[in-house]
């Protein structure tokens, strides 16, 4: 039965009222000391009304050891007491007179029941928004993770190498914003009930953050259990979760020794900082120094095992940055074992490589999408798994661009704002059919930029770039360099004018000549390189141009076809 | 009420159907949106702007437009077409610049007649904490060569608030890095709920971290009219009554020091300012912060006074823009009064057209003989003020001219 336009606009009104949640109100800020001046650097966290005259928090959040606690509710202060700490999780319950703080209390939701992809809400103080504005900050995200903090990981440091969160145990990890100001504020499901308290036992930024689940603290302070189930929201989040499972299962991981052995080499040395005193002319040289340094340090320093997918039944393909510059072999960490693999080919301007393994991984092929239709505004997912092997991650997003070209090459790339963390590389990119659309890759120190983890801008080769590229990878062919599509001249930067011809090519062959020079490309006037590299890049190889140019005081309109060139 | 119940029955029946429609429509109304929203994006420099009046109003952030070389401004579309534009006016402390889009004449521009795709402002009222943000920019010059934005999604993180110099600002979880500055940020209409330019992080890296600031688009709708009549100048914000002073306590934020003849009283508690309710010290100061200036402008405040809520309207002080005042002159002492020995390029005296070898004859009706004549007419004026003078060309024709102090670059 198709339903009639006015129940389908019913439907769509329903659908996108999921998107939004009203600020719960029993989100309160946890002032420090030095107040709201302090703002935007260690700011106060947050602490979540949870019955009349009772808040949790974390330790974490707390600005001292004292039992008297400070809150900040919509810029009045109330005092309330410590009346319970946790010894698993760190968690704190405070006690106040119930009439001081009308709002909330929050509803608890049973923790146990939340699933990856599990539509989750940040609310806190974040960079004191809460202690100054008396609003709370919300932040939108999904259950991206659910594995323990491992014993090891390394403390996560404020200011004077304070240690900001000392628990260790089982997380719900999400891609909703986390920062300073949400420690010990509030992780909510979509309806809106509290599903954990905000930690910064494993990051305090970005960078994946991560709650206690509610149910370890109920249990850790002796509270009742929430018996709620968790809603984790209906919308494309839901779609996507239920598909990743099944994509997941073809996604494993790869540990890639480095050439210099395991463990992380010693740190190159940190550039000088731009200071106010740095000389202009010194700026962009010491920003390259500065983006390849931060590059290092994200990629190449971190000997954890990648994501690669199974394209064939002893083939696997990933980024080839996980490479590491130049390992040959690696290890895939199977659940019976590691399997050795090694490299069949890369394709560097892709970044893609293509590994053998040593025998059958008995592992399904990645379903890759039959089609190339996607656009910018769709809602993908990006799978990775996590370094630990529990389990699999899932970060969502859009489509934040197709056809991404740095220069005159020959391949583009497509865009995501979903998270994307060091293991990511190398994992699946999935729409909302489950199918895989494309493959994390790495935008190079040749880009513009080095690639940042979780900075919302990520690069994955598409699908069908993937599938133009695999028979020659499988073939043993490498691909070292991209070609230009270009017209086959050099010419002057300043003036434009036309220095040299290659032979035989278009514009040779066209009849531009040397001495000639460049004023209009397809009707837009040029005036510098960058003008032309603007045109040219919206080409394909085989496409004819327009070309206006000035001879001995006459213009002439010359039409020349773009190809190839090994190098321009 | 029987209606209503056969609907609900009717809506429970068809409701996977609903559903499974519903969800492709949202796929397909989610590229609309998207494509809306690329097609009036510009890029601005390294950073962005979008088109706010089909006429080719631009908005961008001051920050990225002081970057560019002011008289060689241009916009590009995510179609790759390129145009000249011209700063009629910028906010340098509210971080707003808007640019009209020209096009190219025979020995200059002129203001294009468009029309181009362009945005509305989202209502005031429209700006909902948890609603659905897109975000449109060139984070990291990604964009700079194929001419491609890049879209981001997330929610609105807050209401409006006050952030320092933001004093209309929202906080968005959509992914904003360097680049997307001056860049939109759009509601799920397509309508323009800010323009993007901080990113808050506490690592110092520029990155984003969830928490991007965007001016929010009241702001917006109350600066860009005076920006636009700007004729390349400035727009001032307010800033707290003179001699008005308050203070955080216990039952808020209370006035501690009025001025004479004011008709705030001591004592009195700041409840809302401009129908934004007061939190802090901080609040209050960026709310009074949060208009354009002008001059005799005011500002509705409510104030509780003995338990009873009172309206004021205050007139409000001109907020001074910071930096150094640069009026493009440098001067020489003769004997017949103060010759110009050089006109800095792009200055406002190059445009008013004073050369060198100009006599400065008078500034108003103070005579300038001596170099601390021209000192004393330059007192008190701030970035952004006029100083008239009367020059005297080397044919010795005087004219009087009006000399915007700019910001010294």
């Amino acid at each position: 039965m198709r339903p009639s336009p006015a129940l389908l606009l019913l439907g769509l009104c329903l659908l996108s009222s999921l998107a939004a949640l009203d600020p719960p109100a029993g989100i309160v800020a946890i002032p420090t000391g030095a107040g709201a001046q302090q703002y935007g650097f260690d700011c106060g966290g947050a602490a979540v009304v949870i019955g009349p005259g009772q808040a949790l928090t974390l330790a974490e959040a707390l600005p001292g050891e004292g039992e008297d606690v400070i809150l900040s509710v919509a810029g009045r202060e109330v005092t309330a007491t410590v009346s319970k700490r946790g010894t698993a999780t760190g968690a704190v319950l405070l006690s106040f007179p119930a009439e001081a703080i009308a709002a909330g209390p929050l509803v608890l939701a049973d923790s146990t029941t939340l699933r990856l992809g599990d539509v989750v809400w940040s609310a806190g103080n974040s960079y004191g928004v809460l202690e100054q504005d008396g609003v709370v900050a919300l932040s939108r995200g999904v259950v991206s993770g659910l594995y323990p903090l491992p014993a090891d990981s390394p403390p996560v440091r404020g200011r004077a190498g304070r240690i900001m969160g000392t628990y260790r145990g089982a997380v719900i990890e999400t891609d909703a914003a986390i920062n300073d100001g949400n420690q010990g504020g509030a992780l909510l499901d979509d309806a809106g009930h509290l599903v954990g308290l905000v930690t910064f036992a494993q990051t305090r930024e970005r960078r994946l953050g991560t709650a206690i689940p509610i149910h370890l603290i109920c249990a850790d302070l002796g509270l009742i259990a929430p018996t709620l189930a968790v809603d984790g929201g209906k919308g494309v989040e839901r779609q996507l979760a239920d598909h990743a499972a099944e994509v997941a299962a073809s996604v494993v991981l790869v540990y890639f020794e480095r050439p210099s052995g395991p463990g992380n080499p010693p740190s190159s040395p940190r550039p000088r900082a731009i200071t106010d005193d740095v000389p202009p002319y010194q700026r962009e040289r010491l920003q390259k120094d500065w983006n390849r340094y931060y590059h290092e340090q994200q990629i190449f320093y971190t000997d954890q095992p990648v994501s690669a997918i199974v394209v064939g039944d002893d083939l696997l393909l990933t980024a080839a940055s996980n490479l590491h510059g130049d390992a040959k072999r690696g290890r895939v960490l199977t659940e019976v074992g590691p399997v050795d693999c090694t490299v069949v080919a890369i394709h560097h301007p892709l970044d893609l490589v293509l590994l053998r393994t040593a025998q059958r991984l008995p592992l399904p092929k990645i379903p890759w999408s039959e089609t190339n239709d996607h656009a910018t505004g769709d809602a993908v997912a990006v799978l990775g798994r996590h370094r630990t092997g529990a389990g699999y991650t899932m970060t969502t997003g859009v489509i934040s661009a197709l056809d991404r070209r740095l220069s005159q090459g020959e391949f583009a790339l497509a865009q995501t704002d979903a998270m994307a963390n060091y293991g990511n590389l190398g994992g699946p990119v999935i729409d909302r059919q489950g199918a895989v659309i494309g493959l994390m890759v790495l935008l190079g120190p040749a880009g513009p930029q080095p690639w940042f983890i979780n900075s919302g801008v990520a690069p994955f080769v598409d699908v069908a770039a993937i599938r133009r590229a695999l028979p020659g990878l499988s073939a043993g062919t490498s691909v070292d360099q991209a070609r230009i599509i270009g017209l086959g001249i050099s010419f002057d930067r300043d003036s434009l004018r036309i220095l040299r011809l290659v032979e035989g090519a278009g514009a040779a062959t066209a009849g531009i000549q040397v001495g000639d020079l460049l004023q209009a490309i397809d009707g837009q006037t040029v005036r510098k390189p960058e003008d032309v590299s603007r045109i040219l890049v919206r080409h394909r190889a085989g496409d004819t141009v327009a070309l206006r140019v000035a001879r001995a005081g006459e213009d002439l309109q010359i039409n020349v076809v773009l190809q190839p060139f090994g190098d321009e | 009420m029987n209606k209503l119940t056969l609907r609900l029955g009717l809506l429970a029946l068809v409701a996977s159907g609903v559903a499974v429609e519903a969800a492709v429509s949202a796929a397909s109304e989610d590229r609309q949106i998207a494509a809306r929203c690329l097609a009036a994006y510009v890029f601005v420099g390294g950073g962005s702007g979008v088109v706010v009046d089909p006429s080719g109003l631009v908005v961008s952030n001051d920050h990225v437009t002081v970057q560019e070389n002011r008289h060689a401004l241009a916009v590009r579309f995510a179609d790759g077409r390129s145009f000249p534009a011209v700063l009629l006016g910028t906010d340098p402390v509210g971080d707003i610049a808007v640019l009209r889009i020209h096009r190219e004449i025979p020995g200059g521009t002129e203001a294009h007649p468009g029309p181009f795709p362009s945005v509305p402002l989202a209502p005031s009222a429209s700006i909902r904490p948890g609603i659905d943000v897109f975000a449109v920019g060139n984070p990291f010059g990604l964009g700079n060569v194929d001419s491609t934005p890049t879209l981001t999604r997330g929610v609105l993180s807050t209401g409006r608030t006050v952030h320092d110099d933001y004093t209309d600002a929202i906080q968005v979880d959509a992914s904003v890095n360097p680049g997307n500055s001056g860049g939109p940020s759009f509601d799920r209409e397509g309508r323009l709920l800010g323009i993007n330019g901080q990113i808050r992080t506490t690592t110092g890296m520029r990155i984003n971290s969830g928490v991007g600031l965007a001016i929010a688009s009241p702001q917006l709708a109350a600066f860009i009219p005076l920006l636009a009549a700007a004729e390349g100048g400035y727009v001032h914000h307010t800033r707290i009554p003179v001699g008005l002073e308050i203070a955080g306590e216990a039952g808020g934020v209370t006035v501690t020091a009025v001025p004479a003849d004011s008709s705030f009283h001591v004592g009195d508690v700041l409840v809302r300012i401009n129908d934004r309710p007061v939190i802090t010290s901080a609040t209050a100061l960026g709310l009074f912060a949060s208009l354009p200036w002008t001059p005799q402008c005011s500002v509705e405040v409510i104030v509780k006074r003995d338990g009873v809520d009172v309206t004021l309207h205050p007139l409000l002080a001109r907020m001074p823009i910071p930096g150094q005042v640069w009026h493009g002159l440098t001067i020489r002492q003769v004997d017949n009064g103060l010759r110009v020995d050089q006109v800095d390029k792009g200055s406002s005296a190059a445009e008013v057209g004073i050369q060198t070898g100009d006599l400065l004859i008078a500034s108003g009706a103070l005579r300038l003989e001596k170099r601390v004549h021209f000192l004393r007419a330059l007192m008190g004026l701030e970035i952004g003020d006029h100083l008239p003078l009367t020059v005297r060309d080397r044919a010795g024709t005087e004219r009087d001219v009006s000399l915007l102090l700019r910001r010294g670059e």
